[in-house]
């Protein structure tokens, strides 16, 4: 127990920015391990947190095709849908778009099932995320002039996922969570200041430039992916009618 | 407990030894975390208890009704602005009540449909979560907000650790407790808003008091990040205009 405890007593200190945590993971005999380790623990009860909220949730909505029904039901009563029936290529690309956009709905609606996948995405994501940033930070912090190994900045960055603490609330059903990640910017300026000794001013852009560079990636391959999953995506649609 | 009732006394009367005693106390943004939580659930809870007894009630069509026949008043002012001869502007208005009805109607139903646990259990939970996402929400803007004017405020020559600035800032929320009475009709927004007021000039002493400002760099500080946003927004929105001045002379050539 004692061991499970342990990576929560470190996160706690680092959520409310204590450098006695971010030191300890810095000076730590193996800060990759540990910060490893930490995550993971972390990872794992946030997937149990987020399938006991999702199960909470989907018992406590209607079911997702009751409300479709319900809303073409009554879209039916509406005016303009008259003109929508009187020509069929209208009326077709209608019901394409119509059974498209509830197929997202479906995907993104809370079930047992989705949320059971949380048990992998949750621990796999937290880890994924870390050792990009972790990496891409220890780049621009040795660049600005940093002092610190990757092995202490993998260990230090580890406790920026502190803030993920608090989306646990969420095993309560309805329960969303915004700012959470000024405040993981925050944990990471922390921890690069703990192991680098930058100036506040070096530190901060040690901070911020990895995730401009994650942006910058993003924004080009949301690029590539329209172009290639647009076509794709509107087969897919299309193939519902 | 009778020095942290004291002590947040003294912070609501801007007592700078109050702010100072704050801002020194072991794991002050611990003390600010829970404060701020603590108060903007408080805040909320009255909120919470209405929406929940209101979402226990089925939304019945006479409900509905009302909902309808409100909305018809409000239409019958517009209305009285236009021509109401105009036989095109007599079908656009029976087009859209009819289609406002259909939209009520989808309302009616969907409250109507059931889910997998106890309708009083289930809008127990949906109550819960609103109250608490919105409480959280605070969380957000505390450090949204705080972290631009922590940034302008050592640019301005402030000195002072980031946990203990965010630990201070945090007591905003006290005087917002009075958002508490928000629900009741005509004296509740005003008390709320007194207490939006009362958490600024809060926020702006902690943010003095934690970085060690004068009064002027304090405001500066303050006002920075919103005057950054402000300009930020003018000139995201030229450069919309000047796109879609750019694709729309394109279109026509």
């Amino acid at each position: 127990m004692q061991t499970i405890k342990r990576p929560f007593a470190l996160l706690w200190d680092a959520l409310f920015l204590q450098r006695p945590a971010y030191a300890h993971m810095r000076d730590d005999d193996n800060p990759f391990v540990e910060g490893l380790f930490v995550l993971a623990v972390l990872g794992i009860v946030l997937g149990v947190a987020g399938l006991i909220g999702g199960s909470l949730e989907w018992a406590s909505s209607p079911n997702i095709n009751a409300i479709r029904d319900t809303v073409f039901a009554n879209l039916q009563k509406m005016t303009w849908w008259p003109m929508v029936e009187q020509n069929p290529d209208i009326h077709s690309g209608w019901l394409r778009l119509w059974d498209g956009i509830w197929r997202v709905v479906a995907t993104m609606t809370p079930t047992p099932a989705n949320s059971l996948l949380g048990l992998v995405t949750r621990p796999l994501g937290l880890i994924l995320g870390w050792l990009v940033y972790g990496v891409l930070a220890l780049l621009f912090a040795r660049l600005l002039g940093g002092r610190g190994t990757l092995n202490q900045t993998l260990g230090a960055t580890a406790l920026a996922a502190a803030p993920q603490m608090l989306t646990l609330l969420t095993v309560l059903p309805f329960v969303t969570l915004a700012g959470l990640g000024v405040w993981s910017l925050l944990c990471n300026y922390m921890a690069l200041r703990t192991v680098h000794g930058l100036s506040w001013q070096r530190t901060l852009w040690a901070a911020l430039l990895p995730g401009a560079v994650l942006l910058l990636l993003a924004v080009l391959l949301g690029f590539v992916a329209a172009s290639v999953a647009g076509p794709l995506f509107s087969s897919w649609v299309g193939g519902v009618s | 407990m009778n020095g942290l009732l004291t002590t947040l006394r003294d912070i609501l009367f801007l007592n700078t030894s109050a702010y100072e005693q704050w801002r020194e106390a072991p794991q002050a943004m611990k003390r600010g975390f829970l404060l701020l939580i603590i108060c903007a659930l408080l805040a909320g809870s009255l909120n919470f208890i209405m929406t929940f007894r209101s979402n226990l009630r089925p939304f019945t069509q006479d409900q509905a009704n009302q909902i309808e026949e409100e909305f018809m008043q409000g239409m019958q002012v517009w209305q009285a602005g236009v021509n109401q001869q105009d036989p095109a502007m007599q079908v656009f208005m029976d087009q859209f009540i009819t289609n406002f009805r259909a939209g009520i109607n989808i309302g009616v139903e969907i409250d109507a449909l059931p889910s997998p646990l106890p309708r009083g259990l289930a809008r127990l939970l949906q109550s819960l979560g609103g109250w608490i996402t919105r409480g959280f929400g605070q969380v957000s803007l505390w450090l949204g907000y705080g972290i631009w004017v922590l940034l302008f405020a050592r640019l301005l020559g402030g000195q002072g650790r980031m946990d203990r600035f965010f630990g201070t800032t945090a007591l905003y929320a006290v005087p917002n407790l009075l958002g508490l009475f928000n629900p009741v009709p005509a004296v509740g927004p005003l008390m709320a808003f007194i207490g939006t007021l009362w958490g600024i000039l809060v926020y702006g002493k902690a943010v003095q008091v934690s970085q060690q400002l004068t009064t002027g760099r304090t405001i500066a500080a303050m006002l920075l990040p919103l005057a950054l946003a402000f300009v930020l927004a003018i000139v995201l929105s030229m450069i919309f205009f000047v796109l879609l001045a750019i694709s729309a002379s394109a279109g026509q050539g």
